[in-house]
């Protein structure tokens, strides 16, 4: 099998993280105007094609039966590659050995052989014929390798030849399972059919009293995180396919990368900041319901009002130091420390702009509250 | 400001300063992030609090948190599949012909979809849903067609993959591996004392679970058929946790495939589409901003007390009662499940255990009963999972149990709540019991990881 040297390049990772999101925006916004569709897809066909076509997912995917023939050339290749990650250690120890006789030679070489003591010509010959058998070691320990990695590739060959087929028939075994009206039930026939489970609140969540409450203000807010939580939530689907990448990479490939890791955590941290506020929103920071439960609805406004000066320590302290943590890294245009040094001030920003997001979310929620009092006081 | 106060007030205003936060509503996150910002401003300088962004940094930069939002992505995304409901039906017509079938046949799926997801919400929700409704209709006793669920549904959160797991890794600087090894036979030990329980009261007593009516039952050739639906979910099992197992990658990227694993089998059952992404990716991000942002504020909280002396305080009057090791550990065990009744688990995780497990590392657990003790460098790993068969009483026991509340939204209304609550209380009992086998026979958590992760 070939290796994969493929390094994400920075302005991909952020140019992903940035446009990802829109057009998954934009494919749901659709798909929730023109309705789900229950029978095979092309686009996932093809998704499955591209990402675990060499296992036959695709093939599966259609009913296909013929999707099993691939199981067991991916299950080949996996093999040799153990193989090859096996005797990759032989390989390196004979090479070793035989650079260190390569020196021994050269040492030993006689300068006048005619000259030369008994010794010095013993040695020398002792040298030669010892690199002599280094060298069958090393070709041995190649060849094993090689006859391996041979024969991952040509099963590999063998996998793209069929991916390649695939790639025109598809088309058609979708076209013909629409035809035959048997796509979407194959499986869904034996399951009983059920209403979607409701979304239950957590216990501790889902209880804040100012939800159905709107005002104008305090709707462009809630708009806004609203959206904030949207676009970083689709970041999670990235993360599926790039950690899958590296599992592939490293077991078909045998080239593990070295930006998965840290462009999935970062992209994780950023996430989990971000969508402070829009969790708040939803009320799903949980509390303990001991006797907040049972208050009123105005109750619970008075208390939100009393422990909305603690929210506000919190929330305006993180603002203002993480602003100065940021900025100090945004002057420094810091990066990581690692091989792939990807900027770190962009991480560090989402420190300061999830604090304002959620300080923005918690005003919102302030002036909901107030109106609640006012309103039953009234 | 500078002020100086002896570490026992400060404990005092800290924990009492939180119980009044709480009672008053205020969101976990925010009480322990506010009154750590106060106690530090307070009793430190104001250039002290400047450590609030670089403390909370390290938990945005974990490598082994980013496990968290995947795996409740995975769990999202079979829910959307279907999965639950397949199971069940599969499960329910094999067991159909035993006495109590429909309840065990509840704990069984339950346990195989626990070792799907790492949560506890969505399977008990869902499996409430259709097989309370099921086991009433047949004449089941409530209280077990309760029971069966509740125990059932808390599993989830212990056999892997188990959000609680990793939480409790990234706070120990415990491997996360092991920790998920660790959990399996627990929680299997649990599962069967579950099924044990309810087969031996039902064959006690047969009008508490009845066997399926002949009528109703099916034959082996419609039970061999219906295996074929559970062939996709049980390799996604097979295939993430045996990478975990046998160490083929990492947790995390167990994680990714199993979420990539997931996708197919929603599009194997034609539900793979943008709109159930959608659902799945905000549901996620919900349930991943709550414990994260706890993180934020207990960490701050927790980093304050161990600062002033707080881990030493706490120790010292703690060994301080001349309690033997095992007794230490039994006096942590009720003090985590009184605290269970009131406090979600990742509160209680991240409040104790920065506490406790230091305290336990110190002492010597040589084995009760003479039975074998616990090696020292294992104490992190057995009180994690410990931990964690505590936390299963936490759903459970009243008055805030979460798994209480979720069965209860979706059980039909001649179930009452107190109905529910003696429903839980056998099988909290079968917990304790199995906690307690968990810390004599150490073996049951110690012996899968020492055998698969042994050197790595």
């Amino acid at each position: 099998m070939p290796t994969l040297n493929f390094i994400l390049p920075h302005w991909m990772y952020w140019g992903g993280l940035l446009f990802f999101p829109l057009a998954a925006m934009f494919l749901v916004s659709r798909q929730q105007k023109r309705g789900t569709p229950r029978e095979p897809i092309l686009f996932n066909a093809y998704l499955f094609w591209l990402t675990a076509g060499f296992a036959g997912v695709h093939r599966i995917y259609l009913k296909s039966w013929w999707g099993l023939a691939f199981i067991p050339l991916f299950a080949g290749v996996v093999y040799c590659n153990g193989q090859v990650r096996e005797v990759h250690e032989d390989v390196s120890r004979t090479f070793a050995a035989l650079e260190q006789m390569q020196t021994e030679v050269d040492r030993s070489k006689l300068a006048d052989p005619a000259a030369a003591t008994p010794e010095r010509r013993k040695r020398s010959e002792q040298a030669q014929t010892d690199y002599a058998a280094r060298l069958k070691e090393y070709q041995a320990a190649k060849d094993v390798s090689d006859t391996w990695y041979d024969r991952a590739r040509w099963l590999g060959i063998l996998i793209a030849l069929g991916l390649l087929l695939d790639a025109f028939l598809m088309p058609g075994i979708v076209r013909r399972l629409h035809a035959t009206g048997q796509a979407g039930v194959a499986v869904a026939a034996t399951a009983p059919t059920m209403p979607p489970p409701p979304d239950v609140p957590a216990i501790g969540t889902g209880q804040d009293p100012t939800r159905d409450l709107h005002t104008r203000f305090t709707d462009v807010i809630e708009w806004v995180n609203v959206k904030a939580g949207e676009y970083v939530a689709y970041w999670g689907v990235i993360a599926v396919f790039v950690y899958y990448y590296e599992v592939v990479a490293r077991f078909v490939f045998n080239s593990p990368t070295n930006w998965v890791h840290e462009s999935m955590f970062l992209m994780f941290g950023m996430q989990y900041m971000i969508s402070g506020a829009y969790a708040y929103k939803e009320d799903q920071h949980v509390r303990v319901d001991v006797v907040y439960t049972h208050l009123s609805t105005r109750g619970k406004a008075i208390a939100d009002i009393i422990s909305s000066v603690f929210f506000f320590i919190f929330t305006l302290t993180m603002l203002y130091t993480g602003w100065k943590f940021a900025s100090d890294a945004v002057q420094n245009g810091e990066t990581s420390f690692t091989e792939w040094s990807v900027q770190y001030w962009p991480v560090k920003i989402a420190i300061p702009l999830g604090a304002a997001l959620i300080v923005l979310q918690g005003v919102s929620k302030l002036l909901k509250d107030i109106v609640l009092v006012r309103q039953r006081g009234a | 400001m500078g002020i100086e106060l002896s570490i026992g007030w400060l404990s005092l205003i800290l924990f009492g300063g939180l119980a009044l936060l709480l009672m008053l509503g205020l969101p976990m996150a925010f009480c322990t992030g506010s009154l750590a910002t106060i106690c530090l401003f307070v009793f430190g300088t104001p250039a002290v609090l400047n450590m609030m962004p670089s403390r909370i940094f390290p938990f945005m930069t974990d490598y082994q948190l980013s496990a968290v939002p995947l795996f409740i992505f995975m769990a999202a995304m079979l829910e959307k599949a279907g999965i639950i409901e397949e199971l069940f039906d599969v499960i329910y017509k094999w067991l159909g012909s035993l006495k109590g079938g429909l309840a065990s046949a509840t704990v069984l799926a339950c346990t195989v979809l626990a070792a799907m997801v790492g949560v506890v919400g969505a399977t008990e929700v869902t499996m409430g849903m259709i097989a309370l409704p099921a086991m009433l209709r047949r004449g089941y006793d409530p209280k077990i067609a309760c029971g069966s669920l509740l125990a059932g549904g808390t599993l989830g959160i212990l056999i892997p993959p188990s959000v609680m797991a990793i939480v409790y890794a990234v706070v120990a600087q415990q491997s996360l591996g092991e920790l998920l090894i660790g959990s399996v036979f627990p929680g299997l030990l649990l599962s069967g004392m579950y099924i044990v329980y309810i087969t031996i009261r039902c064959y006690i007593n047969p009008a508490l679970g009845p066997a399926l009516a002949p009528e109703e039952r099916v034959d082996m050739k419609e039970k061999l058929r219906l295996l074929r639906n559970t062939i996709a979910p049980i390799s996604l099992i097979l295939l993430v946790l045996g990478v975990i197992f046998f160490g083929i990658a990492t947790p995390v990227e167990a994680a990714g495939i199993g979420t990539f694993g997931a996708l197919i089998v929603c599009a194997l059952n034609r539900r793979l589409n943008w709109v159930n992404v959608h659902e799945a990716a905000m549901a996620t991000l919900k349930a991943t901003s709550m414990v994260m942002w706890i993180f934020f504020g207990a960490t701050m909280f927790v980093g304050f007390f161990i600062v002033k002396g707080g881990q030493t305080f706490v120790a010292d009057s703690i060994i301080g009662t001349g309690l033997p090791p095992y007794g230490i550990l039994l006096l942590m065990m009720v003090v985590l499940f009184v605290l269970g009744m009131f406090l979600d688990w990742v509160g209680i995780l991240l409040l104790t255990v920065p506490i406790f497990v230091p305290i336990l590392t110190k002492l010597t657990f040589d084995g009760v009963l003479g039975m074998q003790g616990v090696k020292p460098e294992d104490i992190s790993l057995w009180y994690g999972v410990i931990f964690i068969v505590n936390m299963q009483m936490a759903f459970l026991s009243p008055p805030f149990g979460y798994s209480l509340f979720y069965l209860k939204s979706v059980a039909p209304p001649q179930i009452s709540m107190a109905t529910i609550f003696k429903a839980a209380v056998p099988f909290i009992g079968l917990q304790a019991i199995g906690n307690t086998l968990c810390i004599i026979f150490p073996q049951i958590i110690l012996y899968l990881p020492s055998k698969f992760y042994a050197g790595h």
